[in-house]
């Protein structure tokens, strides 16, 4: 049997979400913990993991499947923080500067901005191109007559929010960083 | 739809690739003549961009209250009881 993250609906997305993290989340802790890791740092890789996942998962994996799935994508992760963290101490004892975090592309004060001043373009938005859910999915899910209908919706708030990002631009010079 | 839905849907799908070659470059030279296309295309890009970031942002905050809500809970206390005991919490 095979499911799509991405094509179901909102209420299977919470549950299947929750599953996993019931599943995946245990071992992934105790893994992290017996490399020296906290709780906290748990979180985070395994949150950057289930995204990876579903931004990943536009192909349909076997549910069995899932499971190990994730937990490959936040064990590579670790591994990859763990190396880092080790140069960087390498290089704290050579007192040379340590570039930054590497932060996310689109600047959070425009994503709020966003939020706040075109939410529900926003949200239909992200459902076509960060979901990738179809069409008819989408028309039922945001109420309206047709696939049609929706796709003029996505058009115009296409419209509607690459002018705001044009016009906004300049007060969010850093957005794109 | 009216025209200037069709020009965004147009540079849709010039930037995922689904202009077929003459179109593709038909619109390569308009973008040369035409600095308003071009423009309009960037910030297309960089709309999808955005849009895939806000999509990520609010998919963090679900995974948030996911995990919120497993460790707080009482009928998840076997799970926080678990996480807690790997760390020694």
């Amino acid at each position: 049997m095979t499911e799509q993250i991405a094509s179901c609906a909102l209420q299977d997305k919470e549950i299947l979400l929750t599953r996993l993290y019931q599943s995946v989340f245990p071992p992934l802790c105790k893994y992290i913990s017996k490399k020296g890791g906290s709780l906290e740092e748990a979180k985070d890789i395994f949150h950057d993991a289930l995204i990876i996942y579903y931004e990943k998962n536009a192909m349909t994996i076997a549910i069995a499947d899932q499971k190990a799935y994730v937990f490959g994508i936040a064990k590579h992760l670790w591994n990859k923080k763990l190396r880092e963290k080790q140069r960087y101490t390498e290089l704290d004892t050579l007192s040379v500067p340590v570039p930054a975090q590497r932060k996310d592309v689109v600047s959070t004060k425009l994503l709020l901005f966003l939020k706040q001043t075109g939410n529900k373009c926003m949200e239909l938005l992200q459902a076509f191109y960060f979901e990738n859910q179809n069409a008819e999915k989408i028309a039922e899910r945001f109420g309206f007559s047709g696939v049609r209908s929706a796709t003029v919706q996505k058009f115009k708030c296409l419209q509607k929010v690459r002018d705001l990002v044009r016009s906004n631009a300049q007060q969010y010079e850093d957005f794109l960083e | 739809m009216r025209t200037s839905l069709n020009n965004i849907l147009e540079t849709e799908q010039y930037l995922i690739g689904q202009l077929a070659p003459e179109d593709r470059l038909a619109y390569d030279a308009r973008m040369i003549v035409d600095e308003d296309l071009k423009e309009q295309t960037r910030w297309q890009l960089q709309t999808y961009e955005v849009v895939r970031a806000y999509g990520r942002m609010q998919f963090r905050d679900q995974l948030d209250k996911i995990h919120d809500r497993l460790m707080a809970a009482p009928q998840h206390t076997v799970f926080r009881n678990k996480i807690r005991n790997i760390f020694n919490l």
